[in-house]
């Protein structure tokens, strides 16, 4: 908090030592939700969320974000910095100031752009997922398009080069960590090529690090007609660098920790992960947004089962009248089996639907819903808005989980989230 | 091999969409030199910025209204930033048969189709696409007077699948061929909109439209007028006119 503080503070004077143009824009957002929560694998008896001291509400949070852009010492300047109040699960307020982008652009000539610092590099084509956004931080499901503010850029420094249908990047990503002395952490070198050719955008992603094996990718755009727009992305990478859960372990995964800690697969093997999709606008302007998306990172159906089987295991250790350690031993076990739990799933095929009303003036809605395709569970999350004056909209949202006990969002202990608030723009 | 069904369906579909966009594209005829003459009327030649000004009437009553410059360079590209708008920020990327948006909020600018250049209080496609020669040619001539002045009587068909509309018949000034009103038709061939031309100012020698009037066919309340403010020249840099650049736009204007 300290250190956003005084990085606006050095902005704000770097700004009122030279002349130039400013724009300030502010957004907030009030929001208040309730949950419910069910018994299910991942909660027998309601154990796992009273040890975790989820609460089903209401809770509250407040956010706003300043967005200030100048031009000063042949610089563009812009700052994002957000600051929250929200309530965790458990009810307890959490103060938080953070710095969402945090840059300087110099455009070098008519064709070189220079930007130094903090910023959100959306390369991917798709509206939920994005393989071969390798420069930009994960979409949310239930607001990809960040209307909220949420979500934190990236450390780079980027140069590219732009013609009139092409563009060429570079971007090098990373961290700084002060120990004892300033050092960089994690460095990558994210790559880009784009081109519109014969009114297809065509983009070729590559990210290169020390820890992890090259990561290629492409996507891909085009209008088709009248109302339809298909997109797609496509990324490989040898080995997976996602954690899964130690149930999995089998004699050619080579790295991890002990036999109660994740691991990650070395096994040479290449996974891909790719998404194909598309917008379509029917008569009256509703849009529709598909997208299947596929990982070979994540989780088969037998994996799944195999950690499902595990998780009755410790249902039935937990059903032993009495309790005592072994009780508690596998409480345990079933809350590290709810960490293998991604917010836009752990399995390795989806579907994503939304339908929501374009332009229709101060009432607007959205229908969204992610589709397991493996078990068939699922999450819906329909949203209404209404704008009542320019800049000020009501909010109400819901995330409804869905599917049999053993499925992947049947099993979760929550069955629903209601979520009502107020976005301003001033 | 189960495995490798979900990646071979995600390249068999890549393929296709790359292979359908390698569509052969049919050189554009020659612009129609009347239709040039009527673009002069709203489009001056060269690269030049036009501030518009965008009120949108339900009855008598006023809802809303709008303020944008659109940065035109030649018939086919151009950039709109919405200067006071509900979506503030937004910036607009016309560029041949593509058609990008960025809203403030997103850092991605995505693609839109034909038909979401047709929404909005003031349609996409009306504000950004200014001249008519890069979009349409003549398919039918007659004559026809028009409040008692003589007027060439022009049926317009698109030549370009990203044309706003599917046909315009547009009325013009037989004596110079100045707009005086149009009717027009969605690519479905339903009768969208009307327009009105009803005011020209001379600025620099030269007589250029300074306010528009869209009636809603579809729903008769609404009306959209357009106040053609101010038109001063600007060459942007190409990069200007690419959409991944949207992202980090320097503001031409300051």
């Amino acid at each position: 908090m300290r250190r956003a503080a005084v990085i606006t503070a050095i902005f704000l004077l770097a700004r009122a030592a030279a002349p130039g143009a400013v724009s300030f824009r502010f957004y907030g957002a009030a929001r208040t939700w309730v949950s419910s929560f069910r018994e299910s694998l991942f909660n027998p008896g309601n154990r796992a969320v009273e040890f975790l001291g989820w609460r089903r509400g209401p809770l509250a949070s407040l956010a706003a974000t300043a967005e200030i852009e100048a031009d000063a010492l042949s610089l563009h300047w812009r700052l994002d910095l957000q600051g929250s109040a929200a309530q965790g699960e458990s009810g307890v307020w959490r103060r938080e100031l953070r710095i969402g982008q945090l840059f300087v652009q110099k455009d070098l000539s008519e064709s070189w752009v220079l930007a130094v610092g903090r910023s959100i590099q959306r390369w991917g084509t798709g509206y939920v997922f994005n393989p071969t956004d390798v420069a930009a931080p994960e979409r949310e499901l239930g607001d990809p398009d960040n209307t909220e503010r949420r979500a934190v850029g990236l450390d780079m420094v980027k140069l590219e080069r732009f013609s009139a249908t092409s563009s060429l990047a570079f971007c090098l990503l990373a961290g700084m960590e002060a120990q004892g002395r300033w050092r960089l952490t994690s460095p990558r070198l994210a790559f880009r090529f784009y081109k519109n050719i014969w009114d297809t955008d065509l983009s070729l992603v590559a990210l290169f690090s020390r820890e992890e094996t090259p990561l290629l990718g492409l996507n891909v755009s085009r209008v088709f007609g009248e109302r339809l727009e298909v997109h797609g992305e496509l990324a490989a990478q040898q080995n997976s660098y996602q954690l899964y859960h130690p149930s999995l372990a089998e004699s050619r995964l080579v790295s991890g920790g002990g036999p109660f800690l994740d691991f990650r697969r070395d096994d040479g093997e290449l996974y891909v992960q790719g998404l194909v999709g598309f917008q379509y606008t029917f008569p009256g302007g509703i849009l529709w947004v598909a997208e299947y998306y596929h990982r070979d990172q994540g989780y088969s159906l037998s994996e799944w089962r195999t950690l499902i089987g595990g998780v009755r295991g410790l249902n039935d250790m937990m059903s032993v009248p009495g309790g005592g350690p072994e009780s508690a031993a596998a409480l345990q076990g079933i809350l590290t089996g709810l960490a293998a739990y991604s917010p836009k799933g752990t399995l390795r095929d989806y579907l994503v639907n939304y339908l929501q009303n374009l332009g229709a003036g101060a009432f607007e809605w959205r229908i969204g819903w992610l589709l397991n395709l493996a078990d068939m569970s699922g999450v819906g999350f329909p949203e209404f808005r209404w704008t009542f004056r320019n800049g000020f909209t009501f909010f109400l949202r819901s995330y409804i989980f869905l599917g049999r006990g053993s499925s992947e969002f049947g099993a979760f202990p929550r069955s629903r989230t209601l979520e009502g608030g107020l976005r301003f723009r001033l | 091999m189960m495995k490798m069904i979900p990646r071979i369906a995600l390249l068999a579909l890549l393929i296709v969409a790359s292979l359908a966009a390698a569509e052969i594209e049919v050189p554009a005829a020659p612009a129609d030199a009347r239709l040039v003459r009527i673009d002069s009327f709203r489009i001056p030649d060269g690269e030049f910025r036009v501030r518009t000004k965008i009120s949108q009437w339900v009855g008598e009553t006023l809802a809303e209204t709008a303020l944008f410059d659109v940065y035109v360079s030649g018939p086919d590209k151009s950039l709109v930033i919405a200067r006071r708008y509900k979506t503030e920020g937004m910036r607009l990327l016309y560029v041949g048969e593509n058609m990008w948006v960025l809203f403030p909020e997103t850092q991605r600018p995505i693609r839109i189709t034909p038909v979401q250049r047709l929404l909005g209080e003031a349609s996409n496609g009306d504000v950004a696409r200014l001249g008519l020669s890069a979009d349409y040619r003549v398919a039918e001539e007659s004559r026809e007077d028009v409040g008692g002045v003589p007027c060439l009587k022009l049926l317009l068909a698109a030549v370009r699948k990203s044309s706003t509309y599917g046909r315009i018949l547009l009325f013009v000034r037989a004596s110079d061929l100045r707009p005086v009103k149009a009717d027009l038709f969605l690519i479905s061939g339903k009768h969208a909109k009307s327009a009105v031309y009803d005011e020209y100012r001379s600025t620099g020698g030269l007589t250029v439209l300074a306010r528009m009037t869209i009636f809603d066919r579809i729903e008769p309340a609404k009306r959209t007028v357009f106040e053609y403010l101010d038109i001063a020249p600007g060459a942007l840099p190409d990069k200007y006119y690419n959409k991944n650049y949207l992202v980090h736009l320097q503001d031409p204007d300051k």
